[in-house]
């Protein structure tokens, strides 16, 4: 099977009719990749893991700084998400669906740990100046090249993350799915599983609280 | 909250333009208005561009690989589609569910009805560590084993036999009554011929047809079975005071019928009302199969035991040493007529008669059989209530005034094994009260010949029925609401006395030994 997903993943058993794109691009349907999972194609699975890896990856790792805890969550999400497959009635997006599942898990996971502090990469913090830098420059290396992206420097780019962990988890997670994942409030209300008016009002709170962590940065531009 | 923060609640949405158009025209003229709240507007967008320059976190390149990895070692893979048939015929799934919970609970409730045999409330407790301590005796029983033990254990046997092929394994808890030899004599008795083996017999002969054969054929639902022998010098008067007992409780005998449609509806109308039928086994054993409830079930034993009392009483002067009784609550009948015998004899009974007053329940039975009285019984007795208990007493207090000899109880006759185990703690209440009661019974005056013939006429009258019902008819139909037990009356002529065996010696010996101190008034 892991050579199928290999295959699967390197374009060499695709099915007909489906075209693979680049990675993170790719244009399946989701209910169509879904209905194939349920009749028990795990390459169709394969497919749709491939498809949100590092959206959902990057959405636990904002939530939680561990780049270790990170995968491990997100690679539970997408057991669980497999495991429960039939349970999803596509009432919402597949993606919705497992950005709900990402989210429970990682909320789960902070309060089982405790209060989790962001382990600072700046000079301030208990952490020496080689570990920041060699980890901020290896996020450098993985940033995906975008207009914001390059507008941003790494250490604004710690700065900004460590803000962002300071807020409480219900704060965090609406502003990452809107302002990192660009999710709209309707789709953020149903990962949350709360109404559109809390979803606004959260929203406005936390980037409230993120401009007065962040007044020079802000100021600044 | 003022319009102004109201507002401001509404900037991020504003700048997400997730607002309606009302929403963000009024938020748009209060930014043309308010400076500060455009400046607020501002912030809020370099806030939002802080994040959403956040770099993207990917994962490694191995990721998915790992991931369906773990999915194949957690048995995940291919575990989707038996799902997808669940989801195709969701009723399936339910009704297999149903069907469990059906047959556990059907389970369930056999269970609990063979292994709680009914009884009145209270009785419940004594009867398991009666059946207790049969089956433990019997398991445990390396004495050489007599005639009646084998009648006895032939009693349960046969009803293993029988039920057990309903209920795959024969069991000795569906027997909540042993049957209960007392006193017999030799030779054995004739075993009862009833379950598989009557089977086998009526198909050899073509002639016998009895209940068992019936049911086993049928495959009819199977009551709870309880077992009832009486050893009788006399058979057919043994058989009518059974018949008057029977008749007395409102268990009618069944009627002869056919296989025409007529007689079918017939047996269908006398199946609503509980009955009995009566087989002959042989010249020397009669077998009365009845269909009774659980009150009338009690009400029936209790009367047969006074049946059993009375022929007990009658044949008290030819008890032969050495025969034991396994059954405690035949033995303590008998050592309650012993007792009574031993006052009108004017012989003190044995010092240990713990066995002979060991049924609590039954002292006014004790009594009667003692006085020989009727119409002074004190309590409901006296006023008539338990009329079912008439003729035996007469016939047993007849056979007190015919002059029998009092002779001490022997260790083996206080209710064989019985007697030193389950009943040791019922035995000591009534051990206590023995001389009171001996006194008071010494005192009464015995019943007249009159009331014995009255008696016999009444048992005479109740109707017999020898012939079961026609061939392939089933016999059991059950009320609705009402709960049918089979009782099964065994009627055993006794042979002639039987000479006192070796073993008879010894355990005379033993009750030399163990004879109390003290003796009774």
């Amino acid at each position: 099977m892991t050579e199928q997903a290999s295959n699967i993943l390197a374009g060499k058993d695709e099915p007909a009719g489906v075209e693979a794109g680049p990675k993170g691009t790719i244009s399946f349907e989701d209910t169509s990749l879904v209905e194939r999972v349920r009749k028990g194609d795990m390459q169709a699975y394969g497919l749709l893991v491939a498809k949100y890896q590092d959206r959902v990856f990057n959405l636990i790792c904002r939530m939680c700084s561990r780049r270790a805890d990170a995968e491990e969550l997100a690679q539970e999400t997408f057991l669980r998400a497999l495991e429960r497959i039939r349970q999803f009635r596509g009432q919402s997006g597949f993606y919705t669906w497992l950005f709900r599942i990402a989210a429970n898990l990682t909320i789960s996971h902070r309060r089982r740990a405790g209060r989790v502090k962001f382990q600072s990469m700046t000079a301030s913090d208990q952490y020496d100046g080689t570990q920041a830098e060699a980890l901020t420059a290896k996020m450098a290396e993985r940033r995906r090249p975008g207009p914001q992206a390059e507008a941003i420097s790494a250490e604004n780019a710690i700065r900004v993350n460590a803000a962002l962990q300071e807020l409480d988890d219900e704060y965090r997670l609406v502003v990452i799915l809107r302002d990192v994942e660009d999710m709209e409030y309707t789709k953020i209300a149903q990962v949350l599983n709360v109404p559109a008016g809390t979803v606004k009002s959260r929203l406005h709170r936390a980037r409230c609280i993120l401009r007065e962590k962040l007044t020079d940065l802000v100021s600044e531009r | 909250m003022s319009e102004n923060e109201k507002i401001r609640e509404q900037l991020s949405a504003y700048l997400d333009e997730e607002l309606s158009p009302s929403e963000r025209k009024r938020v748009q003229e209060a930014l043309d208005e308010s400076p500060e709240l455009l400046a607020e507007l501002d912030e809020l967008r370099s806030t939002r561009k802080l994040l959403r320059a956040l770099p993207l976190e990917c994962a490694d390149d191995d990721f998915a690989l790992r991931v369906m990895a773990a999915a194949e070692r957690g048995h995940l893979v291919g575990a989707t589609a038996p799902h997808e048939q669940h989801h195709a015929f969701p009723w399936v799934r339910h009704l297999a569910t149903a069907a469990v919970l059906l047959i556990a609970v059907g389970v369930g409730v056999i269970v609990t009805v063979e292994l709680w045999p009914p009884g009145p409330p209270g009785d419940g407790v004594a009867r398991k560590q009666k059946d207790d301590a049969d089956i433990e005796l019997a398991r445990d029983d390396t004495r050489t084993e007599k005639p009646e033990e084998k009648l006895g254990k032939a009693s349960v046997e046969h009803s293993d036999v029988e039920y057990g092929e309903k209920a795959g394994k024969g069991s000795t808890r569906r027997i909540s009554r042993r049957g209960q030899p007392e006193l017999p004599a030799s030779p054995a008795p004739v075993k009862p011929v009833i379950g598989k083996e009557a089977l086998d017999r009526s198909l050899k002969d073509g002639k016998r047809d009895d209940v068992f054969t019936k049911k086993v054929k049928a495959g009819s639902s199977v009551p709870d079975a309880y077992n009832e022998v009486i050893y009788t010098d006399r058979l057919d008067a043994a058989r009518s005071d059974v018949a008057a007992v029977l008749a007395r409780n409102g268990i009618e005998p069944i009627t002869r019928v056919g296989s025409q449609p007529a007689d079918r509806k017939k047996l269908a109308r006398q199946s609503r009302a509980n009955f009995y039928q009566t087989n002959r086994a042989s010249p020397r054993q009669i077998e009365i199969v009845a269909f009774v409830t659980d009150e009338q079930l009690i009400k029936v034993q209790k009367e047969l035991n006074a049946v059993r009392t009375q022929q007990v009483v009658s044949q008290s002067a030819i008890v032969p040493r050495g025969d034991t009784g396994r059954s405690s609550s035949g033995a303590r009948v008998a050592g309650g007529a012993m007792a009574a015998k031993s006052k009108v004899g004017g012989v003190p009974a044995a010092k240990d008669q713990s066995a002979a007053y060991s049924l609590k329940d039954e002292p006014k039975a004790e009594q009667v059989i003692a006085a020989g009285r009727v119409n002074k019984l004190p309590g409901k007795l006296a006023e008539g209530e338990d009329k079912n208990l008439v003729a035996p007493q007469a016939n047993s207090a007849k056979s007190e005034i015919s002059g029998l000899a009092a002779e001490p109880l022997r260790p083996h006759e206080r209710g064989g094994q019985m007697g030193s185990m389950s009943q040791t703690l019922s035995d000591t209440e009534s051990t206590r009260k023995a001389p009171e009661r001996a006194r008071e019974t010494a005192s009464r005056p015995a019943a007249t010949s009159q009331t014995a013939r009255q008696v016999e006429g009444i048992a005479a009258a109740a109707p017999l029925q020898s012939k079961p019902v026609a061939q392939g008819q089933r016999l059991l139909r059950e009320r609705v609401g009402a709960k049918l037990n089979t009782l099964v009356i065994t009627l055993n002529l006794r042979a002639a006395e039987k000479p006192a065996a070796k073993t008879a010696v010894t355990l005379d010996a033993d009750r030399a030994e163990n004879a109390p101190t003290t003796q009774p008034e």
